[in-house]
């Protein structure tokens, strides 16, 4: 058979799939709204090093997890501009609502963050506290510390 | 370097259709296609990162990672290698061309490193076709250098370089591998039945583990979370394709932007350079030895037959056609291929299809539109590989005259041609059909006279391409140009082919959403019809048949 045909056939049946699904499928009523549990901080990335977080009981907190020495936060390596995207999940992982909203005080000096994206940048080297908050106002949220120092310190 | 030059572009137009060069009008036209069809499909990955950016597909996040990168380029890698390794296989060292070529006035080098050149830049014009749209559709999503617009058509003629030499080096054992199996016959089939068995067994628990319950928006976290941890695993687990992908677009620094300013970049293009060197090298040396061997003593490597005395047994003339036919097809691997595709992969196809719709809850016209969409889906495939059908007596070539010299009623050679096909095809649709309706559970009665009605359509439809290349021969094609013949039969045959699936799954649609007004609704009445519909277009294919036998075999000769 040609390329061309199965080709054909398969791209056939996709729109079949989509077609019957969206005119012949009976409508579900979705009137249960599942409200976030809990908001989980489980990695942040640098460039294309994933560095996974742990939840510090203490301070209620997730820090950065040392690799060496699981438990422990790390420091991170400051460099001006130095730029961390923050992995999250919530649970539970069908709930209604899955976006969040971030935020840091707007009065530090050190770090910003996109609202939306979860994209943070450091300016000078320091402790920043960053929230990550469900925005099904179920008020579930989570908080993220993240430490960086110069070199020299 | 004239002489490689001149047996690369005699090679080359083997694999590509190299006659535009000389027309200007056709190769303007061939470049437009070209930049039209990069285009293409560099709009559509882009709008697929687009999409994958919007829904924050990859963990929660509108940035499109490296590791997509890294697993789509792993599978076209991977795939890249494979079909590399098995034509480098045969074009090295079991071509019939080897011995034209030697006997050219150039050493068995050269010839050895034009045919590699060919699969070079075989392998440069499938990824600036397919590959290279995908990684500028990343670059216009992602943060990346300007650079990144020049470099990568650059880097990709070094990339297109790897599948190639990783092809040569595994092109030694798996010549030889392809040698123990070519000697011991029973061996090749039974690894050949266990290969496919295992692979129709994990597709089909593969099919099976789709959920009863389709509702994407109830799955939707854990999905995303799957395609992330997918992602992930390449980038974990294949790092060499991970480094050069860091090397095409460049090191995501900790700006989160993509940079050329970095010593690893650099590092990877000088390993990569290396590693290709130092393995064609390595494997240049043993192939090339081979491949000298293979050409200038090709016959050492012949099949030994052992000539068994047997008993020359009286068969009936219908039974020694098809003996004979049946012979023709196990010494030929073209048959397994259109075995494979069609006859193998419909109840697969259908079975995967009322298993995403079995998931649906759907209203009734719904259902009747699955279960017409199911003959449309088992049909179509069907009657369109019976465009080979329409090619089978003019394959013989000038042989094909001999039938007219038997003592024999034509109709046997002719028909014991299209027997196998017939069987096969009808029992893959008697199987298609049991899936379909372990699925609709219609009673058996019902499914019965479907089948036939199905039956009665695809002979029809074989023996009506058979018709074709009575009519029109394409023989003498055949004969000359070999298997490279753009012949009008097969086109014809696939379009009547899809013409015949589309009105037949109407006319289903129709008759089943016509019966569930009727008052017991047993549906017979609806599968009746379509087997009457079945019944004549197949009694008017064999009369056509049988009439044009007459006119073209006997009429025509006396």
């Amino acid at each position: 058979m040609k390329k061309s045909v199965i080709m054909i056939i398969s791209t056939l049946a996709l729109v079949a799939i989509i077609v019957i699904g969206l005119l012949f499928q009976r409508a579900e009523v979705y009137n249960v709204t599942i409200y976030v549990e809990q908001v989980v901080c489980t990695k942040i990335r640098i460039g294309d090093e994933y560095y996974d977080t742990f939840y510090n009981e203490r301070s209620r907190r997730y820090l950065i997890e040392n690799p060496e020495e699981p438990g422990e936060e790390a420091p991170l390596i400051f460099m001006y501009m130095l730029t961390i995207d923050v992995i999250y999940e919530l649970h539970p992982i069908d709930a209604t609502t899955q976006s969040v909203t971030f935020s840091v005080d707007a009065n530090n000096s050190f770090a910003t963050i996109e609202e939306n994206t979860g994209r943070i940048v450091f300016y000078k080297p320091g402790i920043v506290t960053f929230t990550i908050t469900a925005d099904d106002n179920s008020n579930q949220s989570a908080k993220l510390k993240i430490r960086t120092k110069s070199v020299d310190a | 370097m004239n002489d490689i030059k001149t047996l690369v572009i005699m090679q080359l137009k083997d694999k590509l259709d190299l006659g535009f060069i000389k027309d200007k009008a056709q190769m303007i036209r061939k470049i437009i296609f070209f930049i039209l069809r990069f285009l293409i499909v560099a709009a559509i990955a882009y709008a697929l990162f687009f999409v994958s950016s919007f829904l924050r597909i990859f963990h929660n996040s509108p940035f499109i990672p490296t590791s997509i990168m890294t697993m789509i380029l792993t599978i076209i890698l991977v795939i890249s290698t494979f079909a590399c390794t098995t034509d480098l296989i045969k074009s090295l060292y079991m071509a019939e061309d080897n011995q034209v070529l030697v006997t050219y006035p150039i050493s068995a080098n050269r010839i050895f490193m034009s045919k590699i050149i060919v699969f070079y830049f075989y392998e440069i014009y499938k990824n600036f076709t397919f590959t290279l749209p995908i990684f500028v559709a990343y670059g216009l999503i992602s943060p990346v250098n300007w650079f990144f617009y020049i470099w990568v058509f650059l880097s990709f003629f070094l990339v297109s370089m790897i599948p190639v030499v990783i092809g040569v080096v595994i092109s030694l054992p798996g010549f030889f591998v392809g040698k123990f199996f070519s000697r011991y016959r029973i061996l090749r089939i039974m690894f050949f039945i266990a290969v496919l068995s295992g692979f129709i067994y994990l597709l089909v628990c593969l099919i099976l583990l789709i959920p009863s319950e389709i509702n994407v928006l109830n799955y939707w976290g854990p999905i995303k979370v799957l395609l992330s941890d997918v992602t992930m695993f390449f980038q974990t687990y294949f790092k060499p394709v991970y480094y050069i992908i860091l090397m095409v677009i460049g090191k995501y620094d900790v700006s989160m932007k993509y940079t050329y300013l970095n010593l690893d970049v650099w590092l990877v293009l000088i390993c990569l350079i290396g590693i290709l060197i130092a393995l064609f090298m390595s494997a240049y040396f043993v192939a090339r030895f081979l491949f000298i061997r293979m050409t200038s003593v090709s016959f050492e490597y012949e099949k030994r037959f052992k000539v068994k005395a047997l008993l020359n047994r009286r068969l009936p003339a219908f039974a020694s056609f098809i003996l004979k036919e049946l012979r023709l097809i196990f010494r030929s691997g073209q048959f397994t291929t259109n075995f494979i595709t069609t006859y193998v992969s419909i109840p697969l196809f259908i079975l995967l299809i009322n298993q995403i719709f079995d998931s649906m809850d759907l209203y009734p016209n719904g259902q009747f539109a699955v279960q017409a969409f199911n003959i449309l889906i088992i049909m179509l495939p069907l009657l369109a590989s019976n465009s080979v059908v329409a090619t089978m007596y003019s394959k013989e070539g000038r042989t094909a005259y001999m039938k007219r010299t038997k003592p024999v009623v034509i109709v046997f050679p002719l028909l014991a041609k299209l027997l196998p096909n017939i069987i096969l095809s009808v029992a893959s649709l008697i199987i298609s059909l049991y899936i379909f309706n372990a699925y609709m559970h219609y009673v058996l009665i019902n499914m019965v006279l479907l089948a036939f009605a199905l039956i009665f359509i695809q002979v029809g439809h074989i023996l009506f391409c058979a018709l074709l290349d009575l009519m029109n021969p394409q023989n003498e094609q055949y004969a000359t140009a070999g298997e490279q013949v753009n012949n009008p039969n097969e086109t014809k045959a696939t379009i009547f082919g899809f013409t015949v699936s589309f009105l037949i799954a109407l006319i289903t649609l129709g008759f089943l959403v016509e019966e569930q007004f009727m008052p017991n609704q047993s549906f017979n009445y609806a599968f009746l019809k379509i087997l009457l519909i079945g019944f004549c277009f197949f009694g008017v294919a064999l009369y056509m048949f049988i009439e044009k036998i007459k006119a073209y075999y006997y009429d025509r000769v006396s």
